[in-house]
């Protein structure tokens, strides 16, 4: 890290090691896998560019990083909302429909992804960082820059207003 | 507005995550910045910031477009030829390549430079290319850097298609890509697929190539040649390749066999004269068993020396009908007695007493002559069978194995959806070829030393092209085991190493000279080239 502080060419051992989380924290969010790595490599010149700036004060490195993918992401998303893709496994689904709660959970896993579709962009982020990328709930909390408790209430929260909207459907 | 979203989309590999990294491209962007970044008037910090701003807005223009300076025919006038089609965008259409590949363009395929669906004729131009010479001429780079680990493509085949309306390249619309069913000798199911990124420079791997091969025929033939090894091709003859030649040939032939045991089973036996002083038993044979006896009257049987619990006693009992078996195949045979529970089983041997063992005598050498005779002209009838049906049966394999592989069972068909046009390669990597390492200078005949150039090697083990740099040939290696032919571009001049110069190399010399034959021949086809190179 000091290195890289130093001398940018040094920053290519922190480009392997977080190549692929980053790449797929992207890809999560977009359509196309081409345009994930245009967005990648931006987010990567963005953390030499800021490495400066980082300093070890109980934010992982990689917490960094997906704090400057998510910037990059929200910047794109603002100036062309089309680009934002949610991209969900069936079996993710089950997982948000049991944490819910409810009974008839075959029906709410089918209602699901029009739902989640229908989110704003906070809510979505807290939905796929915890369903869909199986995050805990403290790296949650470093992305977002909120507190461990914050994130965990603010989930919950989103999963009533979804669950009010499915059965409103 | 509804967010898109895709359900169960297809899983992207850690390898293929891995081989987009461009950390050199990342740090080539990089501002160089003179000054440490520290507090500075904020005239000057905008100032930097719209530097950097500019730096990463080049980087972003640079990337949009296409630069394909790396792709350099060694010939200006000698390439592989593209062969146009003319397709209705919004309909799309099928078209045959004469190699076999299918391209399958779908409607609305094209996309014009602003992202619009291109209508109307749209110009695709196709080409192969499918062996060292191909590469060659292409000038394609079959080099790839993994991750900073450069590699040689073995390829199964690579293709490069370009869509044009009124000379204006088009892009792919990736809602309704064009497909190709590219056909290829050999399997090809290892192999990978990569796309060219003229941009990078480098080759962009893609996935694992889709590949179709009909293995059932392909394991049936080998079970085939496996079976004739076994001397049982007869079954394998009858079930799949016999006709009706091969099958009158297959039943002559085990007739032939058929005679050939029997007559073996006749060989002619002379019993030996019967010793009166020893123990004997007179017996009837059953002829149908022992047809060489059948031919005796009077046999007696001698009680053998080797039977050490024969007693005369043997002679007292009224025992049931004995029998006979063959013991030691034209010498002796097991007399076997019984009564209730009582068995007792002698060695013995087949004899002839007084006039009749004369007379056996006298003829046994003519019937022997004449039992060898006509055991000697069935084997000859036999190899000769043997080789007519050999004949029919491959004649027959042949052509069936030839339907076989072009019906796809010694063929791949590699499926291949595109995502963009340029050139695609299903190829494989490999490392450059070892097992004689030298310190390599290159001369040409007269002793003169070669400049600066391109220096190439073709290992006809494999489908590849190994391209090297003058400063790479300090070690230089080579496998000696191979044919292998080596050639050189230097200001536009073409000389050449042969597969019988490689045979002469001192492969333990350490430092040696190539001395290259310059190509005075007018290379104006790949004919010549394939002539010259002997590839």
């Amino acid at each position: 890290m000091e290195e890289a502080k130093r001398n940018p060419v040094n920053f290519e051992i922190l480009y392997n090691t977080y190549y692929e989380k980053i790449f797929r924290f992207v890809y999560q969010r977009v359509d196309k896998k081409e345009f994930a790595f245009d967005i990648t490599q931006q987010v990567f010149m963005n953390a030499m560019l800021n490495i400066k700036k980082y300093e070890y004060r109980g934010l992982p490195f990689s917490s960094w990083l997906y704090r400057i993918a998510r910037n990059e992401l929200n910047q794109l998303f603002r100036k062309n909302s089309s680009h934002r893709t949610i991209n969900i496994d069936e079996t993710d689904l089950r997982y948000v429909a049991d944490e819910m709660k409810v009974d008839a959970l075959e029906e709410y896993s089918q209602k699901l992804p029009d739902v989640i579709a229908e989110l704003d962009e906070d809510d979505l982020q807290l939905i796929e960082m915890r369903f869909f990328e199986k995050r805990a709930f403290k790296e949650i909390a470093d992305i977002l820059d909120i507190t461990e408790n914050n994130a965990k209430v603010k989930l919950y929260r989103v999963l009533e207003k979804m669950k009010e909207a499915i059965l409103n459907k | 507005m509804k967010k898109k979203v895709n359900i169960n989309r297809e899983s992207i590999s850690s390898e293929e995550i891995a081989s987009q990294k461009r950390f050199g491209s990342l740090i080539k962007s990089y501002p160089a910045v003179t000054n440490p970044y520290r507090r500075t008037s904020w005239r000057t910090k905008s100032i930097v910031w719209v530097a950097m701003a500019s730096v990463v807005l080049v980087y972003y223009v640079i990337k949009g477009e296409s630069s394909e300076g790396f792709i350099r025919p060694p010939f200006e006038e000698v390439n592989i030829a593209t062969t146009d089609y003319s397709v209705d965008a919004s309909k799309g259409g099928d078209f045959t390549y004469k190699s076999g590949t299918k391209i399958v363009v779908a409607e609305n395929s094209f996309l014009d430079k602003n992202g619009n669906v291109v209508k109307g004729n749209v110009d695709l131009k196709y080409r192969e290319f499918r062996d060292p010479i191909d590469f060659f001429l292409s000038g394609i780079p079959m080099q790839y850097d993994s991750a900073g680990t450069k590699f040689e493509f073995e390829s199964a085949g690579m293709i490069e298609i370009k869509a044009f309306k009124e000379g204006n390249a088009l892009t792919m619309n990736p809602n309704s890509p064009v497909k190709v069913q590219l056909i290829t000798t050999g399997d090809a199911s290892d192999f990978n697929l990569y796309y060219l990124d003229t941009v990078a420079g480098n080759w962009a791997y893609k996935g694992k190539a889709d590949t179709k091969r009909q293995m059932n025929a392909a394991k049936y033939l080998a079970s085939v040649d496996s079976l004739k090894d076994t001397g049982s091709v007869m079954v394998a003859a009858k079930e799949e390749f016999a006709d009706v030649q091969v099958k009158q040939e297959e039943e002559k032939l085990n007739k032939i066999r058929e005679e050939i045991a029997k007559l073996e089973k006749r060989t002619p036996f002379l019993p030996r004269q019967l010793d009166e002083t020893k123990n004997h038993f007179k017996i009837k044979a059953d002829t149908n068993l022992f047809p060489e006896l059948a031919i005796y009257k009077n046999i007696y049987f001698e009680v053998s020396d080797e039977n050490e619990n024969f007693t005369p006693d043997i002679y007292k009992t009224a025992w049931e009908d004995p029998v006979i078996s063959e013991y030691r195949k034209g010498e002796s045979y097991k007399l076997t007695f019984r009564k209730g529970k009582a068995v007792h089983a002698f060695i013995v041997f087949p004899t002839l007493k007084g006039s009749d063992y004369d007379n056996a005598a006298e003829e046994f050498s003519g019937k022997l002559k004449k039992h060898s005779q006509a055991l000697a002209a069935k084997k000859e009838d036999e190899i000769k069978a043997s080789h007519d049906f050999e004949t029919a049966y491959n004649a027959r394999r042949e052509p069936a194995k030839m339907q076989l592989n072009q019906s796809a069972g010694g063929t791949t068909q590699i499926l291949v959806t595109l995502s963009a046009f340029g050139n695609w390669n299903c190829a494989f990597p490999i490392n450059l070829p070892t097992g004689a390492s030298l310190a390599l200078k290159l001369e040409d005949i007269d002793g003169k030393q070669l400049g600066e150039g391109d220096f190439y090697m073709v290992d006809k083990n494999r489908n590849s092209l190994f391209h090297y740099q003058t400063n790479t040939l300090s070690r230089f290696e080579f496998d000696p085991k191979s044919q292998n032919v080596f050639w050189a571009v230097v200001d536009k001049k073409m000389y050449v190493f042969t597969p019988h110069d490689f045979a002469n190399v001192n492969k333990t010399a350490g430092e040696y000279t190539f001395q290259l034959r310059k190509i005075d021949k007018e290379i104006a086809r790949k004919e010549d080239l394939s002539e010259v190179l002997g590839i």
